[in-house]
């Protein structure tokens, strides 16, 4: 970082080399995306959903690369993108239409290695309203802090609380053994 | 031990996708920059050309203002069976002594300054998403939309910027009595406010104003995801069955409600049906609620577009009368080009035209395409030279 504040290659103006640019954005990509689409797995429960939301969150941080000032806090600014996109996804009309099919789809195989532990744990969390699974899986997988939750979300602190209280309470209903561990964190 | 963390864990390793290529992103950011046309269903730029229109219902009407030569006349017959009427093709060819026209009597922003319909400017650099004048203030309200978040903007005339306030890209809207509907964000709580009146609208994910109705109640978008009526002096919120979008008409009280089938359905008061429309999206009403203004439909995408899921461009607008759908213009961008946003200015559209880098400001009207601006302005195709607001 220059005495700017800005990236190297970045001038007053915005305006930089779009190799630089595409260099800088590359190597970026190549550390974070893996990690981003795991977490866009778990918000969306589908993997070309996530696929998608981390295309299209990528590409608006391509877009913006040049007004991006703050590169220490890219992570967060993504999150904000992939978390918007996937509220995006819940509200186009046609993802809440049924499409009648004549072979039913394959069913998914349950994973026993901890003799379905696991599985019955992620059945619960997919089956969290969208607000209460996105403050699950930063809460317990990105192991974010409230405050940075609510500004991923965008929301108050206080209401990440009330949601991971919320979540808590209907994941023991169907795990009633459930060990979380973050508590008090 | 933590069972949460090891199941995600678990699933997040083993199900993540493959890493996209840096090839697969900038291919999606181009398609981001053009995917500038308007699905039918998805209404969301139906706010801000309600906000323009509603706003422009005060201005005085522009209609029969000879003041401005046509820019061409030579309207054509669309080969598909829904365009009916006359179809313009926007040229920006044309000799500058043709492009000089009046001043859009709508506020609009452009190169860092809100011009309001007098002519008066108020400094803001940054680009708005939408704006309206405060009845209350005599300043602007500003939405500010970023690539995560927008808020609320409060901006004196004189171009002092004050407090910003968690929004929505949509959340603004013009009522009857000319106050402003506002959707505003408050510790994880949405709250609609118009005039003095104000509901807690609970916690909603996101949401945008659709319209707002002869007697002040607000049309917004509810946490179901679909259109749900706010009776702020009832305190009372009822959703609309199986509607996805809304575009009001305050003079006439017809509101067009997107269906989730994707249809158009336009209501009176009453809720009688006047027409139903599955070819095109409903836009907006022109101020004086004579005419609605379409956008696009399948046959009329930008060329090599593959992407729907658009809120703002189309390369097609049709203007028709809003009591029966009768045909009365249709306009298409240039070729490679589109229209960006478009806001009523009387019985005309103003429209804003984005072709190979550069910005032109054009006045659609019934009998031809008219430019009002001749001098074009250089920019990218997502930060338009010219937005619209609401008096």
């Amino acid at each position: 970082m220059n005495r700017t504040g800005l990236a190297p290659g970045v001038d007053r103006g915005g305006g930089v080399a779009v190799g630089t640019r595409d260099a800088e954005f590359a190597a970026y990509m190549q550390a974070r995306q893996a990690a981003l689409l795991r977490t866009a797995v778990l918000l969306t429960g589908d993997p070309h959903a996530a696929e998608d939301v981390v295309a299209t969150a990528l590409a608006k941080l391509y877009l913006a690369w040049d007004k991006v000032r703050d590169r220490e806090s890219l992570d967060g600014y993504v999150r904000r993108i992939i978390a918007n996109e996937t509220t995006s996804l819940w509200r186009r009309p046609w993802r809440r239409r049924e499409v009648a099919a004549e072979v039913l789809p394959e069913l998914g195989r349950e994973d026993t290695y901890d003799e379905g532990r696991g599985a019955a744990v992620w059945r619960a969390v997919s089956s969290l309203p969208p607000r209460q699974r996105a403050v699950v899986v930063l809460r317990y997988y990105e192991e974010l802090s409230e405050a940075e939750i609510a500004d991923v979300l965008g929301v108050s602190p206080g209401t990440v609380k009330s949601q991971a209280s919320r979540a808590l309470a209907t994941l023991r209903t169907s795990n009633p053994d459930l060990a979380i561990g973050l508590e008090e964190r | 031990m933590n069972d949460i963390k090891d199941a995600l864990t678990r699933v997040a390793d083993t199900t993540a996708p493959a890493p996209l290529s840096l090839e697969h992103v900038r291919g999606r950011a181009r398609q981001i920059r053009r995917r500038r046309t308007v699905t039918a269903i998805v209404g969301s730029a139906a706010a801000v050309a309600a906000i323009a229109g509603i706003g422009i219902a005060v201005s005085p009407s522009r209609s029969g203002d000879g003041s401005v030569p046509p820019a061409t006349h030579t309207p054509t017959t669309a080969a598909d069976p829904h365009a009916l009427g006359p179809v313009f093709p926007v040229r920006l060819d044309v000799p500058v002594e043709q492009t000089s026209g009046g001043e859009p009597q709508v506020p609009y922003w452009s190169d860092g300054q809100i011009i309001d319909t007098d002519g008066t400017a108020t400094p803001f650099p940054d680009r708005p998403f939408t704006f309206a004048k405060d009845p209350q203030t005599g300043g602007w309200d500003v939405i500010r939309a970023g690539e995560a978040n927008a808020e609320l903007v409060r901006v004196t005339v004189d171009g002092h910027v004050g407090d910003t306030v968690p929004s929505f890209e949509h959340g603004l809207a013009v009522g009857p009595r000319g106050d402003l509907a506002i959707v505003t964000q408050h510790g994880g709580h949405e709250v609609l406010t118009e005039g003095d009146r104000s509901m807690d609208l609970g916690a909603l994910d996101w949401t945008q104003i659709h319209g707002v109705l002869p007697n002040g109640d607000v049309l917004f978008h509810d946490a179901e995801g679909g259109v749900a009526i706010a009776h702020l002096d009832a305190d009372r919120v009822e959703a609309v069955p199986d509607t996805a979008a809304a575009v009001t008409s305050l003079p006439t009280g017809l509101t067009a409600y997107g269906m989730n089938d994707g249809t158009w359905r336009a209501k009176d008061e009453d809720g009688s049906t006047h027409w139903t429309l599955d070819w095109a999206g409903v836009n907006s009403f022109s101020p004086d609620g004579r005419y609605v203004a379409l956008v696009g439909d399948r046959q009329h995408r930008i060329t090599g577009s593959a992407d729907w899921d658009s809120e703002h461009a189309t390369s097609t607008l049709w203007i028709r009368t809003a009591a029966d759908l009768l045909p009365v213009a249709a306009f298409t961008a240039p070729e490679g080009g589109y229209f960006w946003s478009w806001t009523w200015d009387g019985d005309q559209l103003l429209a804003t035209v984005f072709v190979k880098g550069q910005w032109s400001l054009v006045r659609l009207s019934a009998d031809g395409v008219t430019v009002v601006r001749g001098t074009t302005k250089p920019g990218r195709g997502e930060e338009p030279a010219y937005v619209f607001g609401a008096e």
